[in-house]
């Protein structure tokens, strides 16, 4: 498997929408120098974004047939987790704690992120943060931009699993 | 054409239990999934409508960001409100 990466929520819903803000993430999927982390969770978000009646109202252009194509798509290119253990827990954002519990589970490498409460979660001494660098100890959080750039560069062979 | 594609063992064992089920070679069967495959519009095909509806929206990138965290929060809130 190569680098093992959790993207969150948001870069689903910006490379459905506008897929030049995260061309090179999504597009180290397909070229597979990353393994995407997905859970059933966060599959199912994706999905009831784009399909919620606010959105359709707003973008009606996007039909349930395209929704259910990207859904197959990313989820063709990623290794699944049905069943994750809850074992990280952020008190002031728990609606994130899914997203952390995969990417303990799937012990990855890099949690890709736009958020600025996550980003900046690697970086406190928070109680949060402080569990979660014993929890993974490996997982770096990184904005997509910076990811990219790493990409790029060429990711050290000491990443890969 | 002939293509030779890799695929895992994984695959391969379940290519081949489907194409017994089906009572064709695994081969033919793998050909005709091929063809249903591209039959079909592409994601990105299917997406563009979509895209072109978000760019042509007046909406700049934190706009359409903050449209869709607004949905992801009421997803959420949904969630929350009538947990299954």
């Amino acid at each position: 498997m190569s680098i093992p990466v959790v993207y969150d929520t948001m870069l689903f819903l910006q490379a459905a929408s506008r897929p030049d803000r995260t061309h090179a993430t999504f597009r180290a999927i397909r070229e597979r120098s990353v393994t995407l982390c997905l859970s059933a969770r966060l599959l199912a978000e994706v999905r009831d974004v784009l399909t919620r009646a606010e959105v359709r109202a707003k973008f009606h252009a996007l039909v349930p047939e395209a929704v259910d194509a990207f859904i197959e798509d990313i989820a063709g290119l990623a290794s699944l987790y049905d069943v994750i253990p809850a074992v990280f827990a952020w008190p002031a954002h728990p609606d994130d704690d899914h997203v952390f519990d995969l990417a303990i589970h799937a012990r990855a490498r890099y949690l890709v992120t736009w958020e600025t409460r996550i980003l900046n979660l690697a970086t406190t001494a928070s109680p949060a943060a402080q569990t979660l660098r014993q929890l993974a100890p490996n997982l770096a959080i990184i904005n997509p931009k910076a990811f990219a750039d790493l990409i790029r560069a060429g990711l050290p062979d000491r990443e890969r699993s | 054409m002939t293509l030779v594609i890799p695929v895992s063992s994984d695959v391969e064992s379940k290519l081949r239990e489907r194409a017994a089920a089906e009572g064709e070679d695994p081969t033919e069967y793998a050909a005709r999934l091929l063809a249903q495959a591209v039959s079909r519009p592409s994601v990105e095909q299917l997406l563009a409508p979509f895209r072109k509806q978000v760019a042509d929206s007046g909406m700049d990138d934190e706009q359409v960001d903050e449209f869709f965290r607004e949905q992801l929060d009421a997803i959420r809130r949904d969630a929350k409100a009538n947990p299954t």
